[in-house]
């Protein structure tokens, strides 16, 4: 088998765990807190065997809005981390301010090591797509909030900005500009 | 079997297994997907279906909400409690004078003879505004310029589906979000 792949099943595990981990969590700790009245009963028909029901729609409404939030969250802010240090890492290398600029915020440890693979933001990034396109779905359902999928969108198509940066930056390494990289 | 042997078989394993890790790769991307799919709750009344036995003339109306954008009437809901009473509410965001409309709901009448609807409102924007519904071009006002609600009652023709519009028309600017609820039953004769 050969190394991407195996690399790439290595770190798609988590990210997909997280994401049924963080709905599942977010779903009943929001029915927990405002103290809602909810079943889990099996349906005959449809795509799903079991559903999780709610008295009313406002209910449905806000469970879904929320735990879709907190879905997005737990996609977006590592997958951020990881873009933003790669896109200051990138950066460093020809810009001496940024190491200033680091080095009083003491955020020095971000840019002294690559420990972060491009497919691993390539991967969060993906699924930060997936739970996009969720709460986009969603909204469109009248299941979650709309600003929520306003956000999930924005998130998404900043992270694929990143992600294609990112991308460039490290072509660029392998492939140098006209009058970059060669003596 | 020597090591030469066992790395070479190895080897073609390893490449067997290949396109077995692509799937799993695609899995791991489809699972989780349909996992939250299925962990979305669904209020109580999507569970209400019509899986019986036999063929009958089906006797009661439907609604459906139309749903879209709107500059004004927001975050729609239509509940139902009991076959044929239906509940709509909506937000009504403040704006200037003027008159707005937008097809709220679609009404189906899935019995072979005419229906007769009962229809009142219940709104917090009473300033100097006109709520009203349109139906069939025909316009029942539910509440006045003084804040005065009324109950109209609109005729279904036989298995029919028509789209009902809600009217506003503020002469002043509205400066505060309000709400409206519109009751829908239907009257049997």
């Amino acid at each position: 088998m050969s190394r991407i792949l195996k690399r790439a099943l290595k770190i798609a595990i988590f990210p997909a765990s997280l994401i049924v981990a963080g709905k599942f969590v977010a779903v009943f700790t929001v029915i927990a807190v405002k103290q809602l009245e909810f079943t889990i009963e099996n349906m005959t028909d449809g795509f799903f065997s079991i559903q999780i029901f709610l008295e009313d729609d406002p209910s449905a409404l806000m469970v879904n809005s929320y735990s879709n939030l907190t879905l997005l969250l737990l996609i977006a802010i590592p997958t951020y981390y990881m873009l933003t240090k790669k896109i200051l890492l990138n950066n460093v290398e020809g810009n001496p301010r940024t190491i200033v600029k680091l080095t009083k915020l003491n955020m020095l440890k971000w840019i002294t090591k690559d420990s972060t693979a491009i497919l691993s933001i390539t991967i969060w990034t993906i699924y930060l797509w997936i739970v996009a396109g969720i709460c986009i779905s969603s909204t469109l359902q009248y299941e979650t909030y709309s600003w929520i999928a306003v956000c999930a969108g924005i998130t998404a198509l900043i992270s694929s900005w990143g992600l294609i940066k990112t991308y460039e930056k490290e072509t660029d390494k392998i492939y140098p500009k006209d009058n970059e990289g060669y003596i | 079997m020597s090591n030469r042997e066992i790395n070479r078989l190895k080897n073609r394993f390893s490449y067997a297994f290949e396109p077995f890790a692509i799937i799993l790769l695609i899995a791991l991307f489809i699972l989780p997907t349909l996992a939250v799919l299925n962990l979305t709750p669904l209020s109580s009344k999507s569970k209400m279906n019509s899986n019986v036995l036999g063929v009958k003339d089906r006797e009661e109306i439907g609604l459906a909400l139309v749903g879209g954008i709107h500059d004004i009437f927001k975050t729609e809901f239509l509940n139902s409690n009991t076959i044929d009473i239906y509940s709509y509410n909506s937000d009504i965001i403040k704006h200037s004078k003027g008159r707005y409309s937008k097809p709220i709901l679609e009404i189906t009448n899935f019995s072979s003879q005419g229906k007769k609807v009962q229809i009142s409102s219940n709104s917090t924007i009473s300033d100097n505004s006109i709520i009203s519904l349109i139906y069939n071009d025909q316009i029942f006002v539910l509440q006045n310029t003084n804040g005065n609600t009324f109950t109209k009652s609109i005729n279904l023709k036989e298995k029919s589906k028509d789209i009902i519009y809600l009217q506003l028309e503020s002469f002043n600017n509205v400066r505060y979000n309000g709400e409206i609820s519109i009751t829908i039953s239907s009257i049997t004769d």
